[in-house]
């Protein structure tokens, strides 16, 4: 992209120099012109006063050339920068004097004798009307009793400006003239005749005109010249600097505008159209700042909107997941408690019959199949232990009370944990527990209960073995978290909302009641259990409770 | 002692004889020459040989029969300078010395003027003498021109008042007429618009601004103003814009102009005769100054006022109407 600057010294730099030129070129011709014309009237004063020199017009009346002197002289004073490059002075027979410049190198018989002329003039009348001055210039030329000027250029190559003049006997009253033209002429015969004396041709050289052209060229149109382009130099300075200058200004504000930033105004430094547009750009920065703010007011206010919608929106869905839950946590617990109300008493008959039965019948009893009826015995014991364990849990499930809380000490609470579950071998455990932790509001049993499920889930998560962390810390200043984190085979994805649902489990063996159970009882204790887990690495949870105030 | 006058009584005859030759002689010896000597002479310098002068002159032969003035001589003064002084620095040097001198045209007007200051110098034909400086004690002269009021009177009685009447003047030249002329003008109703020139070739674009503004144009003796060129361009004033033209020169009217009031030439001179007759009977001690031609004549162009649209036939029943072309 071509910039403002660029197109604007380009255009003025074109302009100057087109200005510059065509001012040098007409100043230039003027002054040559003018000095031609200077030159001619130069010339056609001096050849009309030798013409009207009445002691050259006796002269050549007596045809005495030695007469010539007194008024060649008085020319020559005339002629002090000795501009006459030659002078011819005739009758109407014959050359009278012929003198050339010894300064300039001419062939007189180079310069015409102007004989058509001579011929001409030999029967001239005299005219009424030659009043309205003297002629010059070839083109101009009309009256033979006129001077005549023409341009003569030598072998030599020196140029002239050549007068020719004629010499008459006498002439005319000028107010008679114009008496004879107001009275009235026609009935007069005019037989006079206007004697024509003689003829003066007289040279004046260019050397000198070409002399002054040049000093005038170096004296005005060289200054002239440098001093346009000077002009224009300040001028395009002064362009760039009072125009293009606050227009980048203008747009590097502009820029900073755009990338945000609205605080930025543009001084004003004049009172023309740039600053009137500073001003407008000003007015239009405060507008759009003005807008800018209200919209970011509008759109904080829009933020919190939609913070205050997602939160409303997120308790709404826990809300709803609670209540769910809850709703299925009452069914359940009202079926488990059923449930194992009715199944617990048929299984403790069950579980007395066969205390008794296995105590009454003895080996030889069955006869020979004494070691088959063991296995069976024992069979039938361990599942009727297993029944009841699992009516036991529904009814624990079902039977969960109000939280009695009182403060304890998580490291307490977890290595107490640890110590009522059996943790395989290949499972090594790590504790990070500070005794300097503050102590939390809870109801010691419930929670132990919750630790013991997830150590336990833990354990059963890693049946290859690996290892287990539990991390106690403080989270902000009323809670502390403890998690538990294994790398046992983790949760997939799909199954992990469903994860404290009651009766949901992903073990072949379980009720599903574990997370279930844990779930409620960390709710009723106003703390939050959450889970991460990644599939093949690992599962976390996350238990939150709140610190009790110790000061309270 | 006798008487012896028988003798008288009979050379009576001889006595009265010789009384009559004696009174003869006495006469001849004192009065012829004084009646001789009573016959004015005058000296006749003309310009230069133009009609207008010749006629002048005849008049002035004319007016000088039977007043006893004869003229001496009359001098061509070619139209030159140089030659005129010459001439009259030759009358100067010859012992007879005139009794006055006619002077007819600018040139031996002013030539005279110079040369002579204890003749009377009567001079006529002198265009616009106002610019020459023609006075003094012995200088008188009649003007070669009609008096604004009579050129004014005749164009009142062609157009009527109430006019835009046009003059293009030379100020250096001019200015006195035209001066006189603005409040002649007023007085005959008409309103005078003026166009100065300095030069000769100021007066076509003068002319192209002025007719449209007048009702006639008045062209004066104006040497910047009156030229081949103004000539030429009268019959295209007439023929575009229907602009009457009058002047005090009957070659405008040749040229097309409407009409011209000019002196009568011969009467001109007759006047200056009578002039001089009474120059030389009485001669006053102060100049006579300069007297306005008694006999004008009117010269109508038939054409131009055909052309324009004017009735000239109530003039023309005038004497002294020259009417152009005849």
């Amino acid at each position: 992209m071509t910039s403002i600057r660029a197109k604007l010294v380009l255009f003025v730099s074109i302009l100057v120099v087109t200005i510059g030129i065509l001012c040098c070129v007409f100043l230039l011709n003027h002054t040559k012109r003018q000095q031609e014309d200077a030159l001619k009237k130069f010339g056609t004063s001096l050849v009309m006063l030798l013409a009207q020199d009445n002691e050259v017009a006796y002269a050549l009346h007596s045809a005495q050339p030695a007469f010539l002197d007194a008024a060649i002289n008085r020319l020559r004073d005339i002629d002090m920068e000795e501009e006459i490059g030659y002078l011819r002075i005739s009758n109407t027979r014959t050359v009278m004097r012929e003198e050339k410049s010894q300064r300039i190198n001419v062939n007189m018989e180079e310069i015409p004798m102007k004989k058509s002329l001579l011929k001409h003039h030999m029967t001239t009348r005299k005219s009424l009307w030659s009043r309205g001055g003297i002629h010059t210039g070839t083109s101009t030329f009309s009256s033979p009793s006129a001077l005549f000027c023409e341009r003569i250029k030598t072998s030599s190559g020196a140029v002239f400006c050549d007068f020719f003049a004629t010499v008459f006997g006498k002439k005319t009253f000028s107010e008679e003239e114009f008496a004879a033209q107001i009275l009235g002429e026609d009935k007069v015969s005019k037989e006079e005749l206007r004697p024509v004396l003689g003829f003066v041709q007289m040279g004046l050289s260019h050397h000198k005109l070409n002399e002054r052209t040049q000093k005038i060229i170096w004296q005005s149109i060289i200054p002239m010249g440098f001093g346009i382009v000077c002009g224009g130099i300040c001028l395009m300075f002064f362009l760039t600097t009072y125009l293009v200058s606050p227009l980048r200004h203008m747009a590097n504000i502009t820029l900073d505008i755009a990338s945000g930033n609205l605080t930025r105004m543009i001084d004003v430094k004049s009172r023309d159209e740039i600053g009137q547009l500073s001003i407008n750009f000003n007015e239009m920065t405060r507008s759009l700042k003005a807008s800018h703010d209200e919209k970011e007011k509008i759109m904080e206010r829009l933020r919190d909107h939609i913070k205050g919608l997602y939160n409303t929106n997120k308790e709404l869905k826990e809300t709803q997941e609670r209540l769910l839950r809850s709703e299925k946590l009452a069914t359940v617990g009202k079926l488990a408690s059923g449930v194992g109300h009715e199944l617990r008493n048929p299984l403790g008959a069950i579980k007395n019959a066969l205390f008794l039965l296995n105590k009454n019948v003895s080996v030889a009893h069955v006869q020979g199949e004494g070691q088959k009826f063991n296995a069976f015995m024992e069979i039938i014991e361990k599942e009727t232990e297993r029944s009841i364990k699992i009516v036991n849990d529904l009814l624990g499930f079902s039977r969960t009370a109000k939280p009695t809380v009182s403060p304890a000490n998580v490291r307490a609470l977890i290595e107490s944990s640890l110590s009522r579950v059996r943790i395989p071998e290949k499972v090594n455990k790590i504790v990070y527990a500070e005794d300097s932790l503050p102590p939390i509001l809870v109801d010691v049993t419930q929670i132990e209960q919750v630790f013991i499920n997830l150590i336990q889930n833990a354990c059963e998560a890693m049946p290859m073995g690996g290892l287990l962390t539990i991390r106690a810390q403080k989270e902000g200043s009323s809670a502390l978290s403890t998690t538990f984190t294994d790398t046992g085979c983790g949760i997939p994805d799909n199954v992990k909302h469903m994860i404290f649902d009651p009766l949901f489990t992903t073990k072949s063996n379980g009720l599903g009641l574990g997370l279930a159970l844990s779930h409620s009882i960390i709710q009723r204790h106003e703390g939050h259990i959450t889970l991460e887990s990644q599939e093949g690495k690992g599962t976390t949870f996350t238990v939150k409770l709140p610190i009790a105030n110790t000061q309270g | 002692m006798k008487q012896i006058f028988p003798q008288s009584e009979r050379y009576h005859g001889v006595i009265l004889l010789w009384w009559f030759a004696a009174v003869f002689l006495f006469q001849t010896t004192f009065f012829v020459p004084r009646l001789i000597a009573a016959e004015k002479t005058v000296v006749i310098f003309r310009s230069q040989q133009i009609a207008a002068y010749n006629e002048a002159i005849l008049g002035f032969e004319e007016g000088c029969k039977e007043k006893n003035i004869s003229i001496k001589t009359i001098y061509d003064l070619h139209g030159d300078t140089e030659e005129g002084k010459r001439i009259i620095q030759m009358v100067k040097k010859d012992g007879t010395k005139p009794d006055a001198i006619l002077a007819v045209g600018v040139l031996a007007a002013t030539l005279a003027k110079e040369h002579f200051s204890d003749i009377p110098v009567i001079f006529c034909m002198v265009i616009n003498h106002d610019r020459f400086n023609l006075q003094g004690a012995n200088i008188t002269g009649i003007s070669s021109e009609a008096s604004i009021e009579d050129q004014f009177a005749v164009l009142k009685e062609i157009l009527g008042p109430h006019k835009n009447i046009g003059v293009i003047y030379d100020p250096l030249k001019t200015r006195k007429i035209v001066a006189q002329a603005n409040i002649v003008a007023k007085q005959f109703g008409f309103n005078l618009v003026k166009s100065e020139v300095v030069l000769e070739k100021e007066v076509a674009s003068a002319l192209k601004n002025i007719t449209p503004k007048i009702d006639a144009l008045w062209l004066i003796p104006d040497s910047t103003v009156i030229t081949k060129n103004t000539l030429s361009s009268i019959p295209k004033i007439i023929q575009d814009r229907r602009v009457p033209v009058f002047s005090t020169s009957d070659v405008m009217v040749k040229a097309g102009a409407l009409v011209s009031v000019s002196p009568d030439y011969k009467h001109t001179g007759i006047q200056a005769a009578q002039l001089v007759q009474r120059l030389l009977t009485d001669p006053p001690s102060t100049s006579l100054g300069i007297q306005q031609p008694k006999k004008l004549k009117l010269t109508l162009n038939t054409q131009t006022a055909k052309t324009i649209g004017i009735n000239l036939l109530f003039i023309q029943s005038y004497p002294d109407v020259v009417l152009y072309p005849q």
